[in-house]
């Protein structure tokens, strides 16, 4: 460093002096942060960037002319009906839901069950081949899921629930239930890794069964963990389109049971914005509902937040 | 000066962990109420000669245990149920482990786990354990609140408070002092001398002197060897059987 200065440094400018004379590693080190810097804004900029795209879209209808109240309270959805078209959501957004929580009624068990199994209660050799068969299940194509839906599933739940049709709630939900276990079994996993071996160690010193661990200490420890897994699982779910369109029949209606047909939020942008022209009240009601999903899984999330904090604040007492 | 039966009777223990050797075949006996010291450098096997007592070594992947540990007259490794016998053998680490729970819950686990329901036993339990350990003055008003939110001295007495909340007949404590101030340390000294008339208490120090305040007998172990078990006015007297004790007892080692 050039400091060479053979007055005495006056301490009041030393911090100026050394910020004047940087030397290489601190250049590289200031590139660094402003390139980590950048990645970090980058993620903030592209979500309102998105936001912002899609509510441009829909804004002038939404602001002008829909009707707030009979979108989200109606069940009559006719955006193409030549003399009145009703644009209303509730049969999708119901259908939305009851698919999902079917859905995570299914895989959360699963997939916390197989977390734990995976982590906890299996051999190294098993855990490898497990990993590498949960990776696989991940990387399947939803228009795959789809295809599986509609081939499979279809034919099964006729034959052997007796419906008229198979491409139901029950048939969506074990569908997106397939796609969301992985998710929920690799995160649900990473969570349980993470809990130190000394919780293990005392517990098991102490006496419990593995069972006991398991269940009075490594889960309360990695409930944070666990629970992001869930949400992430649950978003995966809200947010999946191609299969749930080929599986769900496809109809809007409000189930009244698991064997009914309905229609999701998104499986309806999909189908109906390629028909839509660009600028029609339809094109932005399609963007309106994109503005929706935005809000719920927003919603999900900000639950979720205050859940962990609920949890622990309690736990400061 | 001690009850004579034989707790612990241990011969020819040999463990490897696959190529190591960090037990080389020791035998000796602990008998029942007393206190015993063992001291030793660094790798002498401490550690893993706690481990063979309640068998978490079963946890350690690579271990291969040979020999026999006896407590109580019977074969540990022929215990099929290892949890009682985890039971019986309280075990202290050298860094506090405050279960991620409340402190009431900490000292209830093992309780719990042992299938005790009742909440005015699980009370009574978890008070006589916290007084114990002379943390109850401390903790009584806020036994709700996170275990791991003690302070570093507070978390290893709720540790020695959940050692025995099992009611063990056997205390294992592996340096514990290693992260708590000498306040605290000496306090904790205090409780072990008033627990020995309860329970065999085995103590692995890395603090010469402590072992000297508290033992009854003392095991000096070095590289997997026991050089030397006895009485503590022998082996910190000028002329214990081997000159290697004299030599690390007295700092100068190696």
């Amino acid at each position: 460093m050039e400091t060479g200065t053979k007055k005495p440094i006056d301490p009041k400018q030393q911090g100026r002096i050394y910020e004047l004379t940087h030397s290489p590693g601190q250049f590289a080190e200031s590139v660094i942060e402003w390139i980590i810097r950048i990645c970090g804004i980058s993620a903030i900029v592209f979500v309102f960037g998105i936001f912002f795209f899609v509510f441009r879209e829909g804004a002038a209808f939404l602001f002008g002319g829909l009707d707030l109240v009979q979108f989200l309270t109606s069940t009559e959805w006719y955006p193409s009906s030549v003399s009145n078209q009703r644009y209303g959501v509730l049969a999708l957004i119901v259908g939305t839901i009851s698919v999902t929580i079917l859905a995570m009624v299914i895989a959360v068990p699963f997939g916390l069950g197989a977390a734990i199994f995976v982590s906890e209660f299996c051999g190294p050799k098993l855990k490898e081949v497990f990993k590498v068969v949960i990776e696989l299940l991940a990387a399947i194509p939803s228009v795959v899921w789809g295809f599986i839906g509609l081939q499979v599933m279809n034919p099964l739940i006729i034959k052997y629930l007796d419906a008229p049709i198979g491409l139901s709630v029950l048939n969506g939900g074990c569908i997106l239930a397939l796609m969301s276990v992985p998710i929920i079994v690799s995160i649900g996993e990473d969570a349980l890794k993470a809990v130190p071996d000394s919780y293990r160690e005392a517990a098991e010193a102490l006496g419990a069964s593995h069972w006991q661990v398991v269940y009075r200490v490594l889960l309360p420890a990695a409930k944070n963990g666990l629970l992001a897994a869930v949400l992430l699982g649950t978003g995966r779910a809200i947010g999946e389109t191609m299969a749930v369109l080929m599986a769900t029949g496809h109809s809007v209606n409000i189930p009244t049971s698991l064997l009914d047909s309905v229609r999701t939020l998104t499986a309806t942008i999909a189908a109906e914005l390629g028909e839509a022209p660009v600028g029609s009240d339809h094109y932005q009601v399609l963007f309106i509902i994109g503005i929706l999903l935005f809000t719920i899984t927003f919603i999900v999330n900000l639950t979720a937040d205050l859940v962990i904090k609920g949890i622990s604040t309690e736990n400061d007492l | 000066m001690y009850n004579i039966t034989e707790k612990i009777e241990i011969s020819g223990l040999q463990v490897r962990y696959g190529e190591k050797q960090a037990l080389k075949g020791i035998t000796f006996s602990v008998y029942e109420k007393e206190i015993v010291g063992i001291i030793g450098p660094a790798q002498s096997g401490k550690t893993t000669l706690l481990k063979t007592l309640n068998r978490t070594i079963d946890f350690v992947t690579n271990a291969c245990v040979s020999g026999i540990v006896k407590i109580d007259g019977i074969d540990v490794s022929k215990i099929k149920n290892a949890n009682q016998l985890r039971r019986k053998v309280g075990m202290v680490f050298p860094l506090p482990v405050g279960l991620p729970l409340s402190i009431y819950d900490n000292v209830a686990f093992a309780p719990r786990a042992a299938g005790i329901r009742r909440q005015d036993q699980l009370d009574e339990l978890v008070e006589k354990c916290l007084k114990q350990a002379a943390l109850w003055d401390e903790v009584k008003d806020r036994l709700g609140s996170l275990g791991t939110k003690l302070s570093g001295g507070q978390q290893q007495r709720l540790t020695i408070a959940r050692a025995l909340s099992h009611q063990p007949e056997i205390l294992c404590l592996d340096e514990f002092s290693i992260a708590i101030d000498p306040v605290t340390t000496m306090r904790i000294e205090d409780v072990l001398r008033e627990l020995r008339s309860e329970m065999t208490i085995l103590l692995v120090t890395n603090l010469v002197q402590q072992a000297h305040r508290l033992a009854d007998r003392t095991a000096f172990l070095c590289n997997g060897d026991l050089v030397e078990i006895d009485d503590n006015e022998i082996i910190f007297s000028d002329s214990p059987a081997q000159k290697m004790t004299y030599d690390y007892v007295n700092g100068n080692f190696g």
